[in-house]
């Protein structure tokens, strides 16, 4: 489903920020990709989505290469949650923000309408479809910016440091929901009790390159592998 | 509430205003947009000597604000800013045009002075309908009304995008603002030394935070181009309101009607 060949990246000719990255991610798979701050992670994402194009290799989502002509199919089939939702939110109200790509996509109003009410139900804030946005707890804006992306039904997820800024309550909930949508999903972060929650497999990124592509539960136990990239045991495999 | 939040409650204030539902609401987007357009453009031929046609444009503002139940007071208030600039582009005329028309008891009226009134109420009564017409409208729905007069895309998406970036701004402000003012509890306001390292940052944030959030709405297949505009009918009440409008605007603007009342009583 998503195939990304020798691909590196560099924002300047200097300094490579990807070097080389093999992967490939099947369908239905739930992805984490960890790392500590400032090793590629986000960049990595924003290459999946064509936000960065300047990328040297092949990627492929569906067969598609990520490039400029085939961006509105491939961000049809992704959908990319932010690390900050108010840069996610910029409607008026939840109900207008997330019926925005599907107004986009020139769909009929009672789809539009079926769409966002099912978006919003399948993160449970369907009762607060009219609320401003600047009325939101931090949690509640996390939701309602799933529910922006979950309007597309798209095939893949992707999570950017979901649950920076969430209280141990909203954090909690933002798993439940993120444990009951299907599809593909990929979620980059540093809360490795978060991956270790919600993800089968995990790749471990280190200055730009793939250190370890496993399942989630090897990984996360490798203390001195962990250590050894700038990452921790998750709190909750910490003998106490 | 600090003025920067009082700003960001009052953008918030608009599309919180634009979603009510009252009848001004539910006008067409493009009746209100022409209607107004027709008001300003009679407000602008007025002459300038003409301050009694001036006033009895502001009838229309007061019909307005019945109707969508919207407050001139606390326009002005909210308006009280632009209002200074226009006194101080009107202030020049009584000191460059000083013929005597009549006397107010012995106080002089001159030709200037009835000038700088005229045009200070017409920069007035312009600002506060434009201010009605966003207030019951919306930007979404302004863009669209734009949208089906042939306005290029472009720019109507320039507009959209500067409305919603106020907002980014506003917050980075904000931000700047708390953080400088938590380290330097005795200062009132911003030393002038902090000024550009200020300015700086506040722009590269908001250029960075600007580029964020356009990258969140291409991710939803945002352009110019396909920008969705719900398509909205022109009911009957929206044509009424056209023709009951622009025969309102035709007589205030082209009877003398406060010149007939005046009369009745000299008479």
């Amino acid at each position: 489903m998503i195939e990304l060949k020798n691909v590196s990246f560099s924002y300047n000719s200097n300094i490579e920020v990807l070097s080389n990255i093999n992967l490939n991610i099947n369908k239905n798979e739930s992805i984490g990709i960890i790392g500590a701050n400032g090793v590629g992670k986000s960049t990595l994402l924003k290459l999946l989505v064509g936000l960065e194009l300047g990328y040297t290799g092949e990627i492929l989502i569906d067969d598609m290469k990520v490039e400029k002509k085939k961006l509105s199919e491939i961000r049809q089939k992704i959908g990319y949650v932010f690390q900050d939702s108010d840069s996610q939110l910029f409607m008026p109200t939840i109900y207008e923000d997330v019926a925005f790509a599907p107004k986009n996509y020139g769909f009929s109003e009672e789809e539009v309408q079926n769409r966002t009410i099912e978006a919003l139900k399948n993160v449970g804030i369907e009762d607060l479809k009219d609320k401003p946005i600047y009325h939101l707890s931090g949690g509640q804006k996390k939701l309602a910016s799933i529910a922006t992306v979950l309007s597309m039904k798209p095939d893949i997820l992707i999570f950017d440091e979901p649950t920076i800024a969430l209280d141990p309550r909203n954090r909690r909930k933002f798993i439940e929901v993120l444990n009951s949508l299907s599809g593909t999903k990929i979620v980059a972060s540093h809360d490795l009790d978060l991956i270790y929650d919600t993800c089968k497999k995990t790749i471990l990124i280190s200055d730009g390159k793939i250190i370890k592509n496993g399942l989630t539960k090897e990984i996360l136990n490798d203390k001195e592998l962990l250590e050894n990239n700038g990452l921790e045991l998750p709190l909750s495999l910490i003998k106490r | 509430m600090n003025k920067i939040e009082d700003a960001i409650y009052q953008v918030h204030y608009i599309d919180n205003n634009s979603n009510n539902n009252n009848i001004l609401n539910k006008i067409h987007p493009l009746v209100k947009l022409i209607i107004s357009v027709i008001y300003i453009l009679f407000l602008t031929s007025i002459n300038k000597y003409n301050l009694t046609i001036t006033l009895a444009m502001s009838i229309y503002l007061i019909v307005v604000s019945i109707i969508g139940d919207l407050s001139i007071k606390n326009c002005i208030k909210r308006l009280k800013i632009v209002l200074f600039f226009l006194i101080i582009i009107g202030i020049a005329n009584p000191i460059l045009d000083r013929q005597v028309v009549t006397f107010i008891g012995i106080i002089p009226i001159t030709t200037g002075m009835i000038s700088a009134l005229t045009l200070i109420l017409k920069g007035i009564f312009a600002i506060i309908s434009s201010y009605f017409l966003i207030v019951t409208t919306g930007v979404e729905n302004i863009c669209y009304a734009l949208k089906k007069l042939h306005i290029p895309n472009i720019l109507i998406t320039i507009f959209m995008l500067i409305y919603r970036y106020i907002i980014v701004l506003l917050k980075e402000v904000q931000k700047i603002w708390i953080a400088y003012s938590l380290r330097a509890p005795k200062q009132k306001g911003i030393h002038f030394k902090a000024w550009g390292s200020m300015i700086g940052s506040l722009m590269i944030r908001s250029i960075d935070k600007a580029e964020v959030i356009y990258q969140a709405m291409e991710l939803r297949v945002f352009s110019p181009d396909n920008f969705f505009m719900k398509n909205q009918k022109i009911d009957r009440t929206s044509i009424i309101y056209f023709m009951a409008g622009l025969l309102l605007l035709l007589i205030i603007r082209f009877i003398p009607i406060f010149d007939l009342i005046g009369n009745v009583f000299v008479h």
